[in-house]
């Protein structure tokens, strides 16, 4: 990742979490590492934990941010979120996959919330 | 299935350690490892690779091979499996059935020792040590090994069926099936889902 885009994302990231907060997310972690993954943001809506992955994009050029969720990415960000749900004895509360895409262009903001995004995978 | 044991017996040794495990591809539950010393050579029930035999044959076999063994078992937890990875896991739970049957021999006799282990896994025990592939379905105390492991395995999956109901942990073991799968997205995982990646 270039610094460049890395910045974008981090700034996306910033987008999300305002845009999180004023539709009643709280936030309860950012940057949440794994050995294998990294959760963008973790947050509470109402009782329900939500794992979110934040797409930046700027523009359109190569497709909408929230395609970029692959299945392995998929993957990674399950193991990562049981992680987190274990170390905080989280397991009996409800969770779920939230995506939230970015786009930038031309100086205008695009938000978008996709709420149960995808499911649990930990298969190999 | 007799051929690596005849064979290091008329080199000397007089305690011949079958190990393996069971558990290593499972995304729940413990790996649970067997150390088995065959005290006979003649079963009545089939001892064989524990993937080849039916469940019911794997309970009748291991019924008679704790009769007719010197055994010792060993379960490391998702929680450490969690903390170290799946192969390392494995290998303490080797070692650790290793011991329990090494702890089991009467220290007044005069030990050989040499251990014969499934896969090409290698522990740090100061004795002698073949490590040999497809083990389970070449040499009876591996086979012997496999037997226990899974069956002792399957036994804790069935409890934990009782605890996580909602998997079907009785029928799968852990293993990712199609059933399980879609557990884990209906219900989400529980504390006994492995959060390490099983990387082969």
């Amino acid at each position: 990742m270039t610094r460049e885009n890395l910045k974008l994302g981090r700034s996306g990231e910033e987008l999300a979490k305002e845009f999180l907060k004023k539709n009643g997310y709280k936030i309860l972690a950012c940057n949440y590492k794994d050995r294998l993954g990294e959760i963008d943001i973790v947050a509470q809506e109402g009782e329900i934990i939500c794992f979110v992955e934040v797409k930046t994009r700027k523009g359109l050029r190569f497709g909408l941010p929230e395609e970029a969720v692959f299945n392995k990415k998929q993957k990674k960000l399950s193991f990562a979120a049981l992680k987190f749900l274990k170390s905080n004895n989280l397991l009996d509360v409800n969770s779920r996959f939230d995506v939230v895409s970015v786009v930038l262009e031309a100086g205008l903001v695009q938000i978008k919330l996709i709420k149960n995004a995808f499911e649990f995978d930990l298969t190999h | 299935m007799l051929y690596y044991e005849n064979k290091l017996k008329s080199e000397g040794f007089n305690f011949i350690v079958g190990i393996d495990e069971a558990g290593r591809g499972p995304l729940a539950g413990p790996v649970v490892a067997s150390a088995v010393v065959l005290l006979e050579d003649n079963f009545e029930n089939r001892i064989d690779d524990s993937k080849k035999l039916s469940s019911l044959q794997r309970d009748k076999a291991y019924s008679e091979i704790i009769q007719k063994t010197i055994f010792g078992v060993g379960i490391v937890s998702e929680k450490v499996i969690d903390h170290i990875n799946i192969l390392q896991a494995t290998r303490l739970a080797m070692k650790e059935a290793a011991l329990q049957l090494l702890g089991k021999l009467d220290p007044s006799t005069n030990k050989n020792i040499h251990l014969m282990i499934d896969g090409a896994i290698k522990l740090d025990l100061d004795l002698p040590s073949l490590s040999i592939i497809k083990g389970d379905s070449k040499s009876k105390s591996i086979a012997s090994a496999s037997i226990l492991a899974k069956v002792t395995r399957d036994r804790i999956m069935d409890d934990y069926d009782k605890v996580y109901p909602n998997y079907g942990f009785i029928e799968h073991k852990g293993y990712a099936t199609k059933k399980h799968k879609l557990a884990v997205k209906k219900f989400g995982p529980c504390q006994i889902h492995r959060t390490t990646f099983n990387s082969d």
